[in-house]
């Protein structure tokens, strides 16, 4: 499953990115900016109220066990906000490892 | 292929996700800024930029759209983050859009107001640029030890340097300082002691090679978190990768921790001489790199603490700068009481823990980079300390190398670019020349091009920035202009300085502020200058790895606010119209090579200005683009290109540079390790060895900046902080940053999320000092000290955990004015202030 997933995901990536390379367009994500605001589908979410001291006693590895990737499921808790792919190792998800760089997650998600 | 829809809504998550970093690849091949045409008809622009915060300094590409901005996220090509961010970087949209933007000049009508945002009215900008100008004019004619200007380590290069000069060449005053001084000054000193030439030897990229991380005083983790990252990031590709964490209390930067040493306030100094002692007196020190490049001295000793007003002019004070030679053996004599032992009864670490430190300091295979940031340097020891950590990496011939570094972390985006390089302090010309050197007053003369002789006038150093605010508060300043800082909540000793105690000072004094929200200090002003923010305008940082990046101008500032090197054009002409230099006019003198007075406006546009100015300003590190310089540089050895700068394009094309950048075969290339022999495409320093240093010494090091080439080691011993505490005031405060907001968060508290994720300053304390004090959480404490008092609430849960006995605060709530209980004591050869060992009482409210 995961597998076709990255299969589907990675042609559309490489569509998109090949356009990008070449017009040095925008991420795709620029449409759902509103008028006036400042808000872009790119931040990082602030963690939710429940989810309070779990980096600090737990760490990246037990984000990961949710909203990371393994063979079958991507992420890996079905609610969860998936981790885009610049957050894996070598930026392939298939490489089911969080990128080391990205493993301390509060310095992006803050504790909402 | 079947696809369901679980499949296609994932599909298409992992395919905006890889998008999303394709999107990045765009700049990452030279697309680095341009317009685009979405789907949907608008037009978006990616320009460069540089993050507006912390000295980390981190490359952003900025989005944005008709006008306004869309997204900041970090720059893959910049080499200091490679695409990395924090919180505080991706939010950054939302720092310029608060509703409270100021965006016309506000003027005072009642000065019985002053301390509030009331008795304002809006103006002109010709009112209020000819009330600024004209206070200015009259204070500096009337007598300019009375006038000053407080910059910052947040003030764009160019407009750094062109404050500097019209303040040193304009004015002659060096009655100059930036906000800088309360967080680098002492690693600034201790850069100029030990090696003659300021900024570290190494880069950020000495995180990746490293074998062991040092932290001294430093909580990366919330105050460089990208930094951190990085450092965590080494860590776990690396289990054998270790990390020692000496710090005066637990925080996040210790959770990565193999060990954490926690010691007694001020104990750092024995705990480095303990170390120091143990690697000389057991000779494990690097004898090639000590014989080669090292020679010993000892300095001033039992200086006292600069707490009262007339310190600098006492005989400690007098005296705190002098040193002599001394050898290796009495070196070594003089570490000897430093043994485990001792340090371990002044400092509370096991002796054994500081031996196994030392042990991996004298570990010839292992790679060591020390970090430090404002537990060092916010120290009634601070240079000592930075001298103290030198002499370890210096004997174990640790420095200067891939991996092997000594670096003190800067505090604000460009503290390095612009008040270090250009010469914002009160004692300094541009690029580490000082006013208290005839050549190098010469030497900036000629690029100025001002009469042999003209900055005699000001060889004396003038206000250092306590100076500056206590001689405020006594009523001996008439005018003080203020910019990228907001001193009423910054500075220490507030009680003082803000006249909630007997010195009354600031409500006499004429006090302008270039500000982009109301804050504090603007409730202080008597005129308020709405200022263009951040990406409003284009300017460039300097960052802590000596990196200097350009921001592009993306968007329109709000209202009729301004760029402030606008502002300091307008007036600058108005304060010296009438002026002569050399039997020119004064103004156009200065800077009549971008403004043209009359029409009010630049000679080109903003990146025309810059460049024009930043031309300017690199001559001082290019000296053979000055005849007259030249000549100096020459007879004087001043060895200026040791900081060479590059054409200003090539920051924009390159993403930022070290310095020196190095003319290599048509290709300016950066210089990722100075004094270290090597390709220069590789980063290292081979054109600064050729051209100054000497080849084949040990590791292929040469400190050709340094005197006679050889870096000093200086003893310097434990001496205890200014105060300790007593019956009446029995807890150490400490004050520091977090994560989300950025100083005095007048930006970063302006951003929802930012405000949510950290809405208020709370007290930290150890749970057994709350039992004893019969206090729990979400209880309001007064903290008071022998300078003032401030109320707070009490948390056992919040980011740090303090022993028993230490008390911690954020400084960024200005609700929560916790700088009214520091201490405005300052290290004696910094004038640093020390911000970390305040004593204090607490009792419940």
């Amino acid at each position: 499953m995961v597998k076709k997933t990255a299969i589907c995901a990675f042609t559309a990536a490489l569509a998109l990115s090949a356009a990008l390379a070449v017009g040095c367009a925008p991420a795709a994500s620029e449409e759902a900016v509103d008028e006036g605001a400042y808000v872009s589908d790119g931040l990082p979410g602030l963690m939710p109220e429940d989810h309070e001291g779990r980096f600090e006693t737990m760490g990246a590895e037990m984000c990961f066990t949710c909203h990371g990737a393994n063979e079958s499921a991507y992420p890996i808790l079905d609610t969860a906000q998936p981790l885009p792919a610049d957050h894996f190792a070598g930026g392939q998800i298939e490489s089911y490892e969080l990128d080391n760089a990205r493993a301390e997650c509060i310095t992006c998600h803050s504790q909402g | 292929m079947e696809i369901s829809r679980r499949l296609f809504v994932k599909t298409t998550a992992v395919a905006l996700a890889s998008a999303a970093a394709a999107g990045t690849m765009s700049t990452m091949m030279g697309c680095s800024s341009g317009e685009v045409a979405p789907a949907d008809g608008g037009t978006t622009t990616k320009t460069l930029a540089v993050c507006r915060f912390c000295g980390c300094g981190c490359g952003v590409i900025v989005e944005s759209k008709d006008g306004k901005l869309i997204s900041v996220t970090g720059d893959p090509d910049n080499g200091s983050n490679r695409g990395l961010n924090c919180v505080k970087g991706y939010y950054l949209v939302g720092a310029l859009t608060g509703e409270d933007r100021l965006t016309k000049p506000l003027v005072r009508e009642d000065k019985n107001l002053k301390g509030t945002m009331e008795g304002f009215r809006e103006a002109t900008w010709e009112e209020a640029l000819d009330l600024v100008a004209s206070k200015l004019r009259e204070t500096w004619k009337n007598d300019k030890s009375r006038l000053a200007f407080w910059g910052s380590g947040q003030q764009p290069i160019v407009e750094g340097y062109c404050q500097a000069k019209f303040w040193k060449a304009g004015l002659l005053s060096n009655n100059i300082d930036p906000n800088a001084r309360l967080c680098m000054a002492s690693a600034v000193v201790g850069f100029m002691n030990v090696f003659q030439t300021d900024e570290p030897a190494g880069c950020y990229a000495d995180i990746d090679e490293t074998d062991v991380f040092v932290t001294w005083g430093a909580n990366m983790a919330e105050a460089h978190p990208m930094l951190y990252s990085r450092l965590t990031a080494r860590k776990l590709d690396n289990p054998d990768v270790l990390h020692y964490d000496l710090t005066t209390l637990v925080t996040r930067t210790s959770a990565t921790a193999t060990k954490v040493l926690r010691f007694n306030p001020g104990a750092d100094l024995a705990i480095a001489n303990a170390i120091a002692n143990y690697i000389v007196s057991n000779k494990l020190y690097d004898e090639a790199f000590v014989n080669d490049h090292l020679q010993f001295k000892q300095g001033t000793e039992n200086i006292g603490n600069a707490t009262a007003d007339d310190y600098d002019v006492t005989e400690p004070g007098n005296t705190v700068d002098a040193t002599t030679s001394i050898t290796l053996e009495e070196y070594a004599a003089r570490l000897a009481p430093y043994t485990f032992e001792y340090a371990s009864e002044i400092s509370g670490v096991p002796a054994a823990d500081i031996e196994e430190l030392a042990k991996v300091f004298a570990d010839p295979n292992k790679k060591v980079l020390s970090l430090w940031t404002m537990g060092v340097n916010q120290h009634n020891r601070g240079t000592w300390m930075n001298h103290c950590i030198y002499n370890i990496h210096l004997l174990t011939g640790k420095y200067a190398m891939p991996g092997n570094g000594a670096f003190s972390l800067t505090g604000q985006p460009t503290a390095c670019g612009t008040a270090r390089e250009v010469g914002t302090f009160c004692h300094r010309l541009p690029a580490d020349l000082v006013v208290a050197n005839e050549a190098h007053r010469r030497y900036s003369e000629a690029v100025w091009n001002l009469p042999e002789g003209y900055l005699d006038a000001i060889q004396k150093p003038g206000f250092h920035t306590v100076k500056m605010f206590r001689e405020l508060s006594k009523g001996n300043i008439d005018f003080l202009w203020s910019a990228h800082n907001n001193w009423a909540v910054s500075m220490p000793n507030l009680t003082r300085f803000l006249g909630r105690g007997d010195k009354q000072g600031i409500f006499d004094a004429f006090i302008c502020v270039s500000e982009v929200y109301p804050t504090l200090s603007t409730a202080y002003a008597d005129v308020v200058l709405p200022a263009a923010m951040w990406v409003e305008r284009e300017g460039a940082f300097g960052n802590g790895e000596r990196r200097t990046a350009i921001f592009e101008k993306a968007i329109d500032p709000p209202g009729e606010a301004k760029w402030d090197l606008w502002m300091l054009m307008e007036i600058a002409k108005r304060v010296l119209e009438g002026e002569t230099i050399d039997g020119v006019d004064a103004f156009d003198h200065l800077f009549g090579f971008i403004y043209d007075k009359e029409a009010g406006d630049f000679l080109g546009d903003q990146r025309e200005t810059c460049r024009t100015a930043w031309e300017e300003y690199r001559t001082f590190s290019n000296p053979w683009l000055n005849e007259r310089a030249n000549a100096i540089n020459e007879s004087a050895g001043l060895k200026m290109d040791a900081k060479q700068l590059a054409p200003y394009d090539v920051y924009l094309e390159k993403h930022g540079l070290l310095w020196p950048v190095r003319e290599v075969e048509g290709e300016w290339l950066e210089t990722s390790w100075r004094f270290c022999d090597g390709e220069q495409a590789d980063g290292f320093d081979q054109v600064g060895v050729a051209t100054h240093g000497s080849q084949d010494l040990a590791k292929g090091i040469s400190f050709y900046k340094s005197a006679n080439q050889r870096p000093s080691v200086v003893f310097r011993p434990w001496e205890p902080p200014a105060e300790t505490p007593s019956e009446e005031y029995p807890f150490w405060f400490c004050t520091g940053r977090l994560l989300e907001h950025w100083h005095t968060g007048s930006m970063t508290r302006r951003v929802a999320e930012l405000d949510r994720a950290l809405p208020e300053a709370l007290l930290d304390m150890n749970p057994a000092d709350c039992e004893k004090l019969g206090v729990v959480d979400g209880d309001m404490v007064r903290v008071k000290s022998r300078f003032g008092e401030v109320e707070i609430k009490v948390s056992t849960a919040g980011r740090t955990q303090p022993p028993e006995g230490l008390v911690f605060a954020p400084f960024f709530a200005e609700e929560t004015l916790v700088n009214l209980a520091v201490q405005d004591t300052y290290c004696p050869l910094s004038k640093e202030p020390d911000f970390k060992k305040t004593t204090v009482s607490i009792e419940k409210i």
